[in-house]
């Protein structure tokens, strides 16, 4: 094998390996029956625009606090920054809609309320264990 | 009994406590201090200052005058009490100031925007009673916010107060959300009650050459529909409001009916935002009564508006946004004349975003406009053209 093929396979190994680590993980309540949702529809969720899942039951989102784990997610499933996300919830509060889903301080505290919470949904860094929680699949 | 007054007017006879006054700012600061937090049941506080300043360069437009006024400002703090996951009531406080505005006669009084107990009803429905604010476009109900306006006040064409619209209904409203899983899902909302507004009068005294006559819209039923369309940020609007005025110009016992429909569009992107609108009144008005001339001349008139704004944001901070508005007037009886080009104002304003909830801007309007000025030599602004109008405002806006 080639230098230059080394080098790209690396390359690529490299790539993967940092994709990997930056796509959060969206958890939910091991009762959920859900077993995956499309990126719409989970954006919908966490905006408040969809408030059950597919069968019915109520889904309860929980955010994280700005960081780098909320802004990966942010626009990774709204396509949009934290900065307009946050401006759309301006606009639901003083429209008297909606309020934001509540923030969790971080991984622990996601994994923490999605555990104790029938029909929570939550993200965590990919790095995070899933303990007392299920993983829920994401299409596109 | 009827009350008549020169503007500035008190807006309503509803709370007038100065002493709430400090209150409201102490409130406002203090949330600012610290993230607004909401807990799944429990209570909320939100609110949003703006302060600005304007200077018009002839007469005053917009609550601008030429000597340059800061007495432009809109504060309102919120409490939201979630009882449980379906059952809400949210009460927002609020002061509001636009100088010597023709079409927002403000009192300088706290006062209850809305008041209104929110009922969830099955997982896509929402029951409100109270005092609501009105879905009525893209921005009546947030009309005041001035971190998400582009511009410091809204366009006239569509926006022009509480004289031709409703800001807030006392009333009842039944929302729905049609396919909520699909990409064109469907929201609608419909509403029912009265709220006070205004007539305006000739008077060659006042300073704008009318008074304001309190008055109260009646009977009202309105319709908003918002459309989401597969394309990420772009949403169609429709809606129609239907209600009876009883005020001091129309004869005793009798109530004249005004209709008023719009369509919307309203496209934003990450670093871009399109919005255009069109309205159309048409209402039944005493001409004689408005005139203050002692015969009634009964007819109709119809007023158009639409505006178009655009923006971008050249950086995550900085944003820069164009827009044209322009209203006309008409009746079926030829005593307007002229009119049909009412007010043609082409804007351009600089937002910056210090932080998502702190936003500064300055902004200045080119305007060709009848719309009375308070001009000592020309208060209704009725000659035979058209009188050239130049303002700017600039302004900080928080929210929290």
């Amino acid at each position: 094998m080639s230098t230059s093929r080394v080098l790209a396979l690396l390359a690529f190994v490299a790539l993967h390996a940092t994709a990997e680590a930056a796509d959060p993980v969206v958890v939910v309540h091991p009762s959920t029956r859900v077993l995956e949702v499309s990126k719409a529809e989970l954006s919908k969720i966490f905006l408040k625009r969809l408030r059950t899942w597919a069968d019915g039951s109520l889904a309860q989102p929980i955010d994280q606090v700005p960081g780098p784990v909320r802004e990966e997610f942010t626009q990774w499933v709204h396509g949009r920054s934290v900065v307009t996300i946050e401006v759309y919830w301006k606009r639901m509060i003083f429209s008297g809609r909606a309020v934001p889903p509540a923030e969790a301080a971080d991984d622990a505290a996601v994994l923490d309320f999605v555990r104790r919470t029938p029909g929570a949904v939550g993200y965590v860094s990919g790095s995070a264990q899933l303990d007392g929680v299920r993983k829920l699949d994401l299409r596109e | 009994m009827r009350r008549s007054s020169t503007l500035p007017a008190q807006r309503s006879p509803r709370s007038r406590s100065w002493r709430l006054l400090p209150t409201l700012f102490c409130l406002t600061l203090a949330a600012g201090a610290s993230p607004a937090a909401e807990a799944p049941e429990g209570v909320g506080v939100f609110g949003h200052l703006t302060q600005a300043y304007g200077k018009s360069r002839r007469g005053s437009i917009q609550g601008t005058s030429e000597e340059g006024t800061t007495d432009l400002r809109n504060v309102a703090v919120q409490l939201r009490w979630a009882k449980s996951d379906r059952d809400t009531v949210v009460v927002q406080l609020s002061h509001e100031r636009r100088g010597e505005d023709l079409f927002s006669p403000a009192g300088d009084e706290v006062e209850i925007d809305w008041a209104f107990y929110e009922r969830r009803i099955g997982v896509h429905s929402v029951l409100k009673v109270g005092r609501l604010n009105t879905p009525l476009g893209i921005y009546n109900e947030i009309r005041d916010v001035g971190t998400l306006l582009p511009f410091f006040s809204l366009p006239i064409s569509f926006y022009a107060g509480v004289l031709s619209s409703a800001e807030t209904v006392d009333g009842v409203s039944i929302g729905r959300t049609f396919f909520p899983r699909s990409d064109w899902s469907l929201d609608t909302e419909l509403y029912l009650g009265g709220w006070d507004t205004f007539q305006q009068q000739v008077s060659l005294d006042a300073k704008f050459g009318l008074v304001n006559l309190e008055a109260r819209a009646e009977d009202g039923v309105g319709v908003q529909i918002w459309l989401d369309t597969p394309v990420r940020g772009l949403r169609l609007g429709a809606g129609t409001l239907t209600w009876l005025l009883d005020g001091p110009l129309g004869e005793p016992g009798t109530r004249d009916r005004w209709d008023t429909y719009h369509v919307s569009l309203d496209a934003v992107g990450e670093r871009w935002l399109v919005r255009a609108e069109r309205r159309r009144w048409r209402f039944d008005q005493d001409f004689g009564a408005f005139l203050a001339l002692p015969v009634s001349l009964r007819g109709k008139a119809q007023r158009d508006g639409y505006y178009l704004q655009v923006g971008v944001w050249l950086t995550p901070r900085i944003g820069l946004f164009g827009q044209i508005d322009h209203a006309g007037l008409k009746d079926n009886l030829d005593l307007l004349p002229g009119l049909e080009n009412l007010h043609e104002d082409l804007a351009a304003s600089l937002n910056f975003r210090i932080r998502p909830d702190l936003l500064l801007r300055v902004e200045y309007h080119n305007a060709t406009t009848r719309l009375p000025l308070g001009l000592p030599d020309l208060p209704m602004n009725v000659g035979s053209d058209a009188v050239d109008a130049r303002w700017m405002v600039g302004g900080l806006s928080v929210s929290f």
